[in-house]
């Protein structure tokens, strides 16, 4: 069933809007007519430029069934960070709900990007030639993920047919289909834990997907209640969800949720103890996943367990090895494998593996080494052969589950006329785990200089990447060779008072 | 409590309070509190306004919608202290 798609029902309980399976084939077929009469070829890619709607996984599989590759991409982002984007992937259209931005709409047109409304294919009568999935070939380009480099040099994570249905063959055989039959989805669907695992994986093996909008505070606090409306049987989540809803959510009344996954950023025991007891049911698991793989490649499938910090558990249709070197150009080997107990650098080899970032190869070959994947993690395995994560080696920053790169953000600073130096790093937030601080040293570090920097910024980067808080600093520390080390200027702006960014912005200009 | 003061307590949360904001105008639902803010007004109501109050036993998607209702809910728990 998995390799020939069978969509199941999809539903948004937010509107009370139902698809059963026979209206979702004839959504399915009146985009396929819509994206047909458009021109749509085999091998183009379209950016989905919105999601977390019923209509967003018609169009996503009428695509597929035409050929072309589908580019999600995150409604928040700013016009110039979705021009770099289309830049480097040439998107044939881009797919909005509704009308696009006019300015944009130009920029991309100018760019060869057809601009279509995706409401205008509601009323295009079905095509009746096509069955679902008929036409997909399994090597050919399916989904591009872009995880970082929206202001620069976007790296954009390929995936094929064959590596989708890899993950999803896996998750099959390592979880069962029963507990997803009533699935909820309240994830972005631009990222791949959101879309690839919690929403596709079990829509896709025909099972009720309940599809809400990303991260909404109101539905976070109504959450036990819709869970019981619904008959929730599993949801995935991030930490920050639970944060919310454990201080402000009445809990579920009814014992629907079978399974829980938390995934996207570290969970401690703490808050997986009482996830557990919010949610009424011990099956709470950590799952461990990375767009490059196709999200969830393991977790705490383990039988009985105690919450423990780090802890992933078991990997689902893969290998999970930690080794000494973090060399992709390096002959792995046995000798490399640390010992039980022993940190090293995580290792995965799955058949779900991108086939590589876009136009990338460079970056591809720092990070794939004869099938063996690093995934910038810090961790150990066990004795009983439980996975452990213990950090990471990769540069970003984990807001909220969703990651926020510092040279994204230095890279806009920098063209700022103003600017001599600038280095953001992480710094801790109650709710999100992490948020944006910046340093700066700029030329004249007046509130003019200050209110006009936050304008540019603005234009170009998406709210959930501008700093929280900003340091005004006379130097940057940088290493002997050169290289900042964000933590150490995460340790010395500690020690400083933030600019007042509201009363500031309060002022006029 | 007054409600100068909630404002000010919810500017200190992270609110963007429009000048104009009435005591009906709907906060969480018209999205003016963000999932950010609104966990901070939980901390500030839970370790500073009625504390030891269990904030799950209510549906605060309603109870605290709006400038009204939220004073309402506290004028209503801090009493309880």
């Amino acid at each position: 069933m998995l390799l020939d798609l069978t969509p199941g029902p999809l539903t948004e309980p937010l509107t009370g809007r139902h698809w059963d399976q026979p209206t979702v084939i004839e959504q399915w077929r009146r985009r396929l007519s819509y994206f047909a009469r458009n021109g749509l070829a085999a091998g183009d890619r379209v950016f989905l430029c919105y999601g977390n709607k019923p209509e967003f996984f018609v169009d996503l599989v009428a695509l597929w069934s035409l050929g072309a590759c589908a580019v999600p991409i995150d409604a928040r982002l700013t016009a110039f960070e979705i021009e770099t984007l289309a830049e480097a992937a040439s998107p044939r259209f881009s797919l909005w709900d509704g009308v696009a931005d006019v300015g944009l709409s130009r920029a991309l047109a100018g760019a060869g990007v057809e601009v279509l409304d995706a409401n205008e294919a509601a009323s295009e009568a079905p095509y009746d030639g096509l069955p679902p999935g008929s036409s997909i070939h399994l090597d050919r380009d399916a989904l591009i993920l872009f995880t970082s480099g929206t202001t620069g040099t976007p790296k954009g994570v390929v995936h094929t047919h064959r590596s989708l249905r890899a993950r999803w063959i896996s998750l099959r055989q390592s979880l069962g289909l029963d507990v997803f039959r009533r699935t909820l989805c309240l994830l972005p669907t631009h990222f791949g834990h959101g879309l690839i695992c919690n929403a596709l994986f079990p829509w896709l093996s025909g099972q009720h997907l309940f599809i809400l909008p990303a991260f909404r505070p109101d539905i976070i606090l109504q959450l036990g209640a819709l869970l019981d409306t619904h008959g929730i049987t599993f949801m995935s989540s991030v930490p920050t969800v639970w944060r919310l809803a454990l201080r402000t959510a009445k809990p579920p009344r009814l014992s629907t949720l079978q399974r829980v996954f938390c995934g996207s950023a570290p969970l401690t025991a703490h808050l997986w103890t009482d996830i557990r007891k919010w949610t009424g049911t011990d099956a709470v698991w950590n799952a461990y996943g990375i767009t490059e793989t196709g999200s969830w490649l393991a977790g705490t499938s383990v039988g009985d367990f105690t919450p423990e910090d780090g802890l992933v558990g078991e990997a689902w249709g893969g290998v999970v090895r930690v080794l000494r070197t973090r060399d992709a150009g390096a002959q792995l080997g046995e000798h490399d494998i640390c010992a039980p107990g022993d940190n090293g650098y995580v290792w995965v080899n799955t058949p779900a593996l991108m086939r590589g970032y876009l136009g990338r190869d460079d970056l591809t070959s720092e990070v794939v080494s004869a099938g063996w994947f690093l995934t910038g993690d810090i961790g150990c395995i066990d004795e009983r052969g439980r996975l452990y994560l213990r950090g990471r080696e990769r540069e970003e920053i984990n807001k909220g589950g969703m990651k926020v790169y510092p040279s994204d953000i230095d890279s806009v600073v920098e063209r700022f006329a103003e600017t001599l130096d600038v280095c953001t790093f992480a710094v801790e937030d109650a709710l999100l785990g992490e948020d944006v601080g910046m340093a700066l040293v700029l030329r004249t570090a007046d509130e003019k200089t200050l209110r006009s920097l936050h304008q540019w910024m603005a234009q170009r980067l998406a709210k959930h990447q501008m700093p929280k808080s900003w340091y005004l600093v006379e130097e940057i520390p940088r290493t002997s060779r050169g290289k900042i080390n964000r933590a150490a200027v995460a340790g010395s702006c500690a020690a400083l008072p933030a600019v007042d960014l509201r009363s500031l912005l309060r002022q006029p200009a | 409590m007054t409600r100068a003061e909630l404002l000010q307590a919810l500017e200190a949360s992270g609110v963007d309070v429009p000048p104009d904001l009435g005591d009906d105008t709907p906060l969480i639902t018209s999205g003016l509190l963000d999932s950010t803010a609104l966990f901070q007004v939980a901390l500030w109501i839970d370790e500073s306004v009625t504390p030891g109050l269990d904030l799950t036993a209510f549906n605060l998607a309603v109870e605290w919608d709006t400038v009204a209702k939220l004073l309402a809910f506290i004028e209503r728990h801090a009493s309880e202290k």
